[in-house]
């Protein structure tokens, strides 16, 4: 025993049921935005006629009456992370491969947990029951998933040690290849691992190349492709909620400029954020999402909201957004830095001193804030000024 | 010595300014506002103390019907009036909750 594939089919779909238990049993797509079209990521077992990937068109043709569900990402995302922290509970070494797959080394924890049994039985008990996770353990990370795959729902499978029998019943699509060579082995009649397994090592390389070869010991149940553990970065996030949901650019970029002096006089002061990633609720429920990676990394406020803004022009938002958090992540650590040689500059940096110094004597943020002008021409009084949390 | 707003402090995030605040207001036949009470405390219903003054004159009227197409739309009517200590105020009526509001507008 050394290596567990956990694998949750449908996680987007689970995650949804639990906010939305009425959709449970039925015709159900969930659909995200990619470019100008919308495909479909994830569907129930009465939609199954459709595929993921499949356009929302396409999909709605096939299946007319099912309710659609606008992805929600970093909730899956963060249902997934939750799932792999606790797999790091039970094990020191746990690979992402990916929503809803994650591969887990069990060297040496068997005597921990008083036998393989109640190791397996640890893991598959690390995924809430809601998810019905697969587990499968072999020698190597493609019969774990294999495995995995043969698995009922929060149970386990365990490859013999005769693995390329194990595979051999097993269909060609398992293999984790892309879809074109997928389909020239089914048109070469190789339609079972065990099909592919029976040919010469050098037939496939002749014909696949490398990725011949590759398929061919996987086939074989020869998989040494080490585990990559998951990375754990600091980051820092937060949020902040508007007082009324909002399109208005003005608007979410005075949040942004709140989140990020936050960010850069808080947590992270001193220091450099290489990649920002901003994300909305929208009011009709759907997400919105944006990756900004800096050029160089960023270390004050001023720098990441002017590079920021310039990404958020042209911005499409699909609702009036309720929330919006900031990300930064890749920190990295202090450079120099040179005062001004301009008095009013020196000025302002006397000021935010002495808020400092009284944040510092509080002990928490003190209560001073700037009146920023946000739609001077609302006739809504309370939209037209808003008052930010002074940060230096 | 500032006195204790009855609010939780919270310097972090964005908050809008001039911010409608609970009020309770006596109407007339016509639904003219006649007198008001300022309520002190997050909401009218955690009230505290308050000093009912009279509304001695309406000074304007007018409506306003705003972001109709969101799940809270935004119908007002607002009043400027002067109170029997000479000073003016804002109020509204919210047309969808009944409630009364003031707001500096």
């Amino acid at each position: 025993m050394s290596i567990a594939c956990v694998f949750v089919a449908n996680l987007p779909l689970k995650t949804e049921f639990l906010r939305r238990p009425d959709l449970r049993g039925k015709a159900a797509l969930v659909i995200e935005q990619s470019g100008s079209r919308k495909l479909v990521i994830d569907r129930s077992p009465p939609a199954r006629a459709v595929e993921p990937g499949m356009s929302l068109e396409k999909a709605l043709s096939i299946c007319p009456h099912a309710a659609l569900i606008e992805a929600d990402s970093s909730l899956y995302r963060e249902r997934w992370s939750g799932i792999l922290d606790n797999l790091e509970q039970r094990s020191p070494i746990v690979e992402d491969a990916g929503l809803g797959l994650a591969y887990v080394d069990l060297r040496g924890l068997e005597k921990l947990y008083n036998g393989e049994a109640n190791l397996l039985k640890a893991v598959v008990d690390a995924v809430p029951q809601a998810y019905y996770p697969r587990a499968g353990v072999g020698h190597g990370k493609f019969p774990a998933y294999a495995a995995a795959l043969q698995a009922k729902p929060s149970r386990a499978v365990q490859v013999p040690e005769h693995a390329a029998a194990f595979l051999a019943p097993l269909p060609v699509t398992h293999l984790p290849t892309s879809w074109k060579v997928r389909e020239r082995l089914l048109d070469f009649g190789l339609d079972s691992m065990g099909s592919v397994a029976r040919l010469p090592f050098n037939t496939m390389q002749a014909e696949f190349g490398r990725e011949g070869a590759r398929l061919w010991r996987l086939a074989n149940g020869q998989d040494d492709e080490p585990l990559a553990p998951r990375r754990h970065d600091e980051i820092f996030t937060h949020q902040v909620s508007f007082a009324a949901p909002t399109v208005s650019l003005p608007v979410i970029l005075i949040a942004l400029e709140s989140l990020l002096a936050r960010a850069f006089t808080g947590q992270i002061r001193g220091r450099f954020a290489k990649v920002a990633f901003l994300e909305g609720s929208a009011e009709n429920g759907s997400a919105w999402s944006k990756r900004v990676g800096f050029h160089e990394p960023v270390g004050d406020r001023d720098r990441a909201m002017f590079i920021l803004k310039s990404r958020l022009e042209n911005l499409a938002l699909p609702g009036p957004l309720e929330t919006l958090s900031l990300t930064l992540s890749g920190i990295t650590g202090e450079s120099g830095r040179q005062e001004s040689l301009f008095p009013e500059v020196r000025h302002q940096a006397r000021l935010d001193d002495a808020i400092r110094q009284l944040r510092a004597r509080l002990g928490h943020r003190p209560p001073i804030f700037r009146v920023r002008e946000v739609e001077p021409w609302s006739r809504i009084p309370e939209r037209r000024r808003t008052l930010v949390a002074y940060d230096p | 010595m500032v006195a204790d707003t009855g609010t939780a402090p919270h310097p972090g995030g964005i908050r809008p300014l001039d911010a409608p605040q609970p009020v309770q207001v006596e109407v007339d036949g016509n639904g003219m506002p006649m007198s008001i009470a300022a309520v002190k405390g997050r909401n009218a219903g955690a009230s505290r103390s308050y000093k009912r003054r009279r509304v001695v004159e309406v000074l304007d009227v007018w409506r306003i019907d705003d972001e109709w197409w969101r799940k809270q739309p935004v119908s007002r009517v607002y009043y400027r009036v002067a109170l029997e200590d000479g000073t003016m105020t804002g109020l509204f009526k919210d047309l969808i909750s009944g409630q009364w509001r003031r707001q500096r507008a």
